[in-house]
């Protein structure tokens, strides 16, 4: 009897290492839910380039925009189970629940979390010439002239608008909201000087960061930025309650094997260790997610909390 | 001189062998892919760009750029035979351009296209070398305001794109604007009209609307009387152009190359407006308006060198800000990143050699242009005498094929298809679709202009006035207003509209 379990486990665990190994035998599908040339949509390629090298298989972004992204991740959740559908998503995805009044889900994740990609902290940006040379006097100006400091964002229910509205609650200040479509709208309003600030992850700052056009007050997370030591973080600043970073992770459908869940959460995690990933990343000052499937489904239920409390006190318009 | 050595440094890379040929390659698929209806530069790009992933940055950004501006070329070729615009500047160029082709001109229509859209890009690959960073900074000045009184103009403008009744093309503006009504409101982040069809919230693509109301309704038309179809383009007559042809065009192409220049630059949908602008201006300006809209050749030669212009130009704020101005430009974007370079004012200092190279390969890709396509021209007018049966089908799957590319939905294919259904029942009504296209286009931005000039004025209308460009625009749409008023008022109206009888 114990012999015979024994051989069935001994079967069970060959065939399914067998399986993992013979992952992937046909191309895969990669889903971007955003449109093509922005930051998810970059990081996936790279992702996806480095995976094809790695397990000589074939990964083929393909992107799937609309709808905030519910698109996409509607139509990757509801793929076969079998780790050749997968979903490129971002930070965007924690704040759907408050932007919509109904998703096309019920679960708070469909989906397995599989590794992070990339981490990008967000930096608060004025203009070159801009009079607010640090944080302090922005904040100061901003509680005595309530509402007349602008910011802009992607559009209204879009990430900088959240990480805008947290960060007035943690300012304890009131500014006014300019939408725009896309980040990149508004950090072309931001350097024509329309509007006063911005907040936005590092990948949409660095090039205007490096000619001057645009000046950083502060940047999230634990430590400066290497390729910008200059500019401080929010703590440092004073404001030590903000610290909004910004993802891109990997997913996959329920019910994928979990030998696959972990070959390529390994795999990806391999994929960031090389040091031409280290530079793609490190180009845009952003860092590599080096998270197991574990932390990264913890770390979109810390997201989705947090945002509710943010929600909880904004005026956000549910669609 | 310091612009003389740059571009030297730019013709010296560009000339490399392994560029010329990447180059070639390059312009050829952004011809094919223009040609194909449907199938635009941004899928072509998305999908080519991990093969660039292995080739030298400026390599893969000369090809990624002669995708695009191929394919400004190659968009007129449908447009001019089957009256299948795959692109917003194509739009006009069909206007006169099919009616060229159904009188058998079609290879004079596509040898003006081809040479007009030649000398703009001649012309503006030298603005961008010797003007760019200044220009760029210029496209800054425009705020909300400006942009604003920029649409109104072109709005105003449409009417005269019309040239049936003036009463049926108010009626399709404003139903081209309240199409543009749907998807998702900027400002509040509320979806209007969406009824939640996930694929309305982000509005309908304009590809969509422009294959189903032309394309296909074009098709259903001609199925109706097949037999006078195949009539018609029996007797094609002269490919080349004659020294009279020369003559007309030159003016048009010259003043379409400068509308051109100047909207493309401007980030932001300027470059669409572009071809809509020419075409209009022409109509004004030309001594042969009265034959716009029956097949002018001057209507073919304004808005192709216009869209050429603008969308070389649209190059500018990419390059010397890092600033996309289209969809195209942001997965240009895109692909420098990737490639580990950070698009922005400092790629002209830090990689003069990526710089000037894709500057050069530009002009070096609109001699492989007219290369390529004036001997096809040929081979694309025996195309049109294919019988229609044959033809009608190829077309169809190529436009399911494309609209299917724009974001891998089937949803777009069936929404082709009603608007197809729609585009027939206009041509029963003799209601144009171009005014409703332009109303389309400009209805969302000019909302979103003016409710965020609202926004920073803190509600103050007088915004529009205080500013010395909004206020020139608005005053040069009140005189074409007035313009287009006048006559109308006298019943003299053929002056402005050349009456169809």
């Amino acid at each position: 009897m114990c012999i015979r379990l024994l051989i069935v486990i001994c079967t069970l665990v060959s065939l399914s290492s067998a399986f993992a190994a013979e992952y992937p035998d046909k191309p895969v599908r990669l889903v971007v839910s955003w449109a093509p040339g922005g930051a998810v949509d970059v990081i996936a390629r790279k992702v996806a380039q480095k995976l094809s090298e790695q397990t000589k298989g074939t990964f083929v972004v393909e992107n799937k925009p609309g709808a905030t992204g519910t698109i996409g991740t509607q139509q990757v959740i509801r793929s076969a189970p079998d780790g050749y559908t997968l979903l490129a998503l971002d930070n965007t995805f924690a704040l759907l629940p408050f932007v919509f009044k109904k998703l096309p889900w019920e679960q708070e994740v469909p989906f397995i979390p599989i590794a992070v990609a990339a981490l990008q902290p967000v930096v608060i940006l004025v203009k070159g010439d801009s009079p607010y040379k640090d944080l302090a006097s922005l904040v100061n100006y901003a509680k005595a002239n309530p509402d007349t400091v602008t910011y802009g964002t992607g559009g209204a229910g879009s990430a900088p608008h959240f990480s805008a509205e947290a960060f007035q609650q943690a300012a304890g200040v009131k500014l006014m909201h300019v939408p725009y479509k896309g980040a990149g709208e508004a950090m072309t309003g931001l350097i024509s000087g329309q509007i006063d600030m911005v907040l936005l992850s590092t990948p949409s700052a660095v090039s205007q960061l490096k000619a001057n056009r645009v000046r950083a007050l502060a940047t999230s997370g634990n430590k400066r930025l290497a390729s910008f030591p200059n500019i401080p973080t929010f703590a440092e600043a004073g404001m030590p309650g903000f610290g909004i970073t910004n993802w891109v992770g990997i997913a996959a459908p329920l019910g994928t094997p979990k030998e696959i869940v972990s070959r390529l959460n390994v795999e990806i995690r391999k994929a960031l260790d090389s040091s031409d990933m280290k530079d793609f990343l490190g180009g845009m000052s952003a860092e590599a997610g080096n998270l197991e499937a574990d932390g990264f489904l913890r770390l979109i239920k810390e997201e989705n909390a947090r945002w509710a409390q943010v929600a909880k006190h904004a005026d956000i318009e549910k669609q | 001189m310091d612009v003389l050595s740059n571009l030297l440094l730019g013709f010296q890379t560009a000339a490399s062998f392994i560029n010329l040929f990447y180059c070639l390659i390059g312009v050829a698929l952004g011809t094919a892919i223009g040609v194909l209806p449907g199938l635009g530069p941004v899928a072509t790009i998305a999908m080519l760009l991990p093969i660039t992933f292995g080739l030298d940055p400026v390599s893969s950004l000369i090809m990624l750029a002669g995708i695009f501006y191929g394919a400004q070329y190659g968009g007129s070729t449908t447009a001019i035979l089957v009256n299948l615009p795959g692109e917003a500047s194509s739009v006009i160029t069909a206007l006169d351009g099919h009616e060229m082709a159904k009188r058998g001109q079609a290879g004079k229509a596509l040898a003006t296209a081809a040479l007009g859209s030649f000398f703009a890009g001649t012309v503006t690959t030298f603005l961008i070398a010797l003007f760019s960073p200044p220009l760029a900074e210029v496209a800054l000045k425009f705020g909300p305001a400006e942009y604003f009184s920029l649409m109104v103009l072109g709005l105003v403008a449409s009417i005269v794109l019309a040239h049936g009744s003036l009463l049926h093309a108010l009626g399709m503006i404003v139903f081209g604007l309240l199409l543009g009504i749907i998807g998702t409101d900027v400002n509040s982040g509320v979806a209007r009209f969406s009824f939640d069809v996930p694929e309305l919230t982000d509005g309908i693509n304009f590809v969509v609307v422009a294959m189903g109301v032309f394309g296909l309704g074009e098709i259903i038309g001609n199925l109706e009387n097949e037999a006078e179809r195949n009539l018609m383009v029996k007797k094609v007559t002269g490919l080349m152009l004659s020294k009279e042809d020369f003559k007309a065009i030159a003016a048009p192409v010259l003043r379409g190359t400068a509308l051109g220049s100047v909207l493309g630059i401007l980030p932001g949908g300027g470059a669409m407006l572009s071809s809509f602008a020419a075409y209009a201006l022409e109509k004004k300006v030309s001594k042969n308006a009265a034959n716009f809209g029956k097949g002018a050749i001057e209507g073919v030669a304004a808005p192709e060198s216009a869209n050429n212009a603008g969308a070389q130009a649209s190059f500018i704020p990419m390059l010397t800000l890092g600033i996309p101005s289209n969809p195209v430009m942001a997965l240009m974007i895109g692909a420098m990143i990737i490639q580990g370079i950070q698009p922005g004012p400092s790629v002209m200092t830090e990689q003069p050699a990526l710089f000037w190279g894709i500057v050069a390969s530009m002009w070096i890709g609109n001699v492989f242009l007219v290369i390529l396509n004036l001997p096809l021209i040929g081979l694309w007018v025996k195309m049109v005498s294919v019988p229609y049966h044959f033809l009608f089908p190829a077309i169809l799957v190529f436009c399911a094929i494309g609209v299917f590319s724009l974001a891998n939905t089937t949803f777009d294919v069936y929404f082709m298809a009603a608007f197809g259904l729609l585009g027939y029942i206009f041509r029963k009504l003799e209601c144009e679709p171009a005014p409703m296209m332009l109303g389309f286009i400009l209805g969302p931005m000019m909302e979103e202009f003016l409710r965020r000039a609202l926004l920073l004025s803190k509600g103050d209308p007088s915004v529009f006035i205080r500013r010395p460009l909004s206020a020139t625009m608005l005053v040069l749409a009140a005189v074409a207003m007035v313009t287009v008023l006048l006559p109308a008022l006298r019943k003299k109206r053929q002056e402005a509209f050349a009456e169809e009888d």
